[in-house]
């Protein structure tokens, strides 16, 4: 039945300990917006590894022989399948990919605290490789919704007694955002990057460079 | 004293408490920072390479990020004001508990500090240690908490030079400042031995039931031993000519004894022989015995109750000790 399936992936997401869940959600939002342009596999050993990380108890078969032989076949299936999609393991598109496909393997191998802030750095990259395909006010206002999970998330790795509830979390992130905006407007004016759609930042436009305006 | 010693005491400041001013917080990149700031760079060059504004404005947005997260560390220890108090005595491999008292009358919400101990030298870019103990300091609020530092030999334990640390909130920064602290914790040595309690000292005049305490209950007679002390006797009965009586005082006479140096000669090593005598003290307190010291440079005399243990043990933890 359909319900009941449900109602146990909600309680396995209950149950996961609270940095462990930010984690899988800020990556979740992170690679979305891919999903509708990579090639179905992708997608679907996505959904399986996570499904992995949710049932399988991974703290006490990390040493176990089966689970780095799964890992293994993991991870040559996700090398061999990149190769024969796009030819290559390096690139816009096979980097995407492959990152994709990291970032749900390092859900599996969390070992440390070292791992979790690899994984969220993964999740960033995402982010940005999101921009290379699509720069509308959608997009950007998705991946400023991403940006916030993933400042959250860092927030609850460094609050060790976990006092802050959710919201508290967020408006924290979003304030931090907010503060560095005005560092980000300098940080534009003093850029050669290309304007933004609308004329403005990221950086100065083109012609006001020193070279198009010597004759 | 050394002159190491003078040094040290020359250069702590202020020994009561450390308020954490602005001269005082060092802020470095942690580990996790300096990887943060190396993706920054590589989305940087991702967005130079395709010439992507949108992919500009998320890596200046995040290295501002990084800016913005150095001054909330750096404000997550300023004004916090530190003391710490002398910790109750201890024996040598158990804990000294020092409580550290933050005032945080004049902040914000703290979150996720660790005061520790600053004798280990750890890397600047180390990962967090995972036993560390984190304490939230709420606004306008005073906390007190319990420093553990463990003890392995006898003698005063200075609490000396704590580290206070923090990483929040993002993580990519570390803060932290030193205390210079003379709180002392008095370490006893570990009562340890096997040679019995010595015998009591029943009869030494001086020592006698009820020569002394004007408390002791009247429990009966016995007959005149040479040597008894002549102020027991019972004049009243002497007078009636019914013999030479002593009256008994059911005050701990009995119970009187003198721990001497000399009695741990058998065991030649010092610290064993204030251990023996630590473990006769403490056993002679829980049995409820009179008992003095007598070590050279101390003499404490016969007497009874937790005060008068805590001078003993004191006694013989600062054996010998400068």
């Amino acid at each position: 039945m359909h319900s009941p399936s449900l109602q146990s992936v909600s309680h396995r997401l209950q149950s996961l300990p609270p940095h462990l869940a930010w984690l899988m959600a800020a990556i979740t939002l992170a690679v979305l917006p891919h999903f509708l342009r990579v090639p179905l596999w992708i997608p679907v050993m996505f959904c399986l590894l996570i499904a992995w990380r949710l049932y399988v108890p991974l703290q006490a078969q990390e040493k176990s022989l089966r689970f780095v032989l799964v890992k293994s076949a993991f991870a040559v299936t996700m090398l061999c399948g990149i190769f024969i999609t796009y030819g290559t393991l390096t690139g816009r598109d096979a980097g995407v990919a492959l990152l994709i496909l990291l970032s749900a393997m390092k859900l599996i191998e969390l070992r440390g605290e070292r791992d979790y802030y690899i994984a969220l750095f993964i999740a960033l990259l995402l982010i940005l490789t999101q921009f290379l395909y699509s720069q509308t006010i959608f997009t950007a206002a998705y991946m400023g919704v991403a940006v916030v999970v993933t400042v959250g998330t860092l927030i609850g790795f460094n609050d060790r007694n976990r006092h802050l509830s959710t919201p508290r979390r967020l408006r924290l992130a979003g304030g931090l955002l907010l503060q560095a905006l005005p560092w980000r407007c300098c940080c534009s004016c003093f850029s050669r990057a290309p304007p933004d759609r609308c004329g403005a930042c990221p950086g100065m436009p083109a012609a006001a460079s020193p070279a198009s305006t010597t004759k | 004293m050394s002159a190491g010693f003078v040094l040290e005491h020359a250069l702590a400041g202020n020994p009561a408490s450390e308020h954490l001013t602005r001269r005082r917080i060092y802020i470095f990149p942690s580990r996790q920072g300096l990887l943060f700031a190396a993706v920054i760079l590589v989305m940087l060059i991702g967005a130079i390479n395709y010439s992507n504004s949108m992919a500009y404005l998320l890596a200046f947005t995040l290295g501002s990020v990084f800016l913005v997260c150095m001054l909330h560390t750096y404000r997550n220890l300023r004004g916090l004001v530190l003391s710490i108090k002398p910790a109750p005595p201890v024996f040598a491999g158990a804990e000294a508990r020092f409580p550290v008292l933050l005032d945080n009358r004049g902040g914000a919400d703290r979150v996720s500090i660790t005061v520790h101990p600053a004798a280990k030298r750890r890397g600047l870019l180390r990962w967090e240690a995972a036993d560390a103990h984190y304490l939230d300091v709420p606004g306008a609020a005073l906390l007190q908490e319990n420093l553990s530092i463990p003890t392995h030999r006898r003698g005063l334990l200075r609490a000396g030079r704590l580290r206070i640390t923090s990483t929040w909130p993002l993580g990519l920064f570390r803060a932290w400042s030193y205390i210079d602290s003379d709180a002392e914790a008095v370490v006893y040595p570990r009562p340890a031995g096997n040679a019995t309690v010595p015998y009591y000292l029943e009869d030494a005049p001086e020592y006698q039931a009820g020569s002394k305490d004007g408390t002791d209950d009247f429990t009966g007679f016995r007959p005149y031993r040479p040597g008894d002390s002549i102020r027991n006797i019972d004049w009243k009965v002497l007078a009636r000519e019914q013999g030479v009586l002593i009256k008994r005082f059911s005050g701990s006479g009995r119970h009187r004894l003198l721990l001497h140096w000399d009695q741990t000669a058998p065991l030649a090593d010092t610290e064993r022989r204030l251990s023996q005598l630590c473990l006769w003290v403490v056993e002679a307190e829980k049995q409820g015995l009179h008992y003095g010291l007598d070590i050279p440079g101390t003499r404490l005399p016969i007497d009874h109750g937790e005060a008068h243990k805590h001078l003993c043990l004191r006694a013989l933890a600062t054996y010998a000790q400068s």
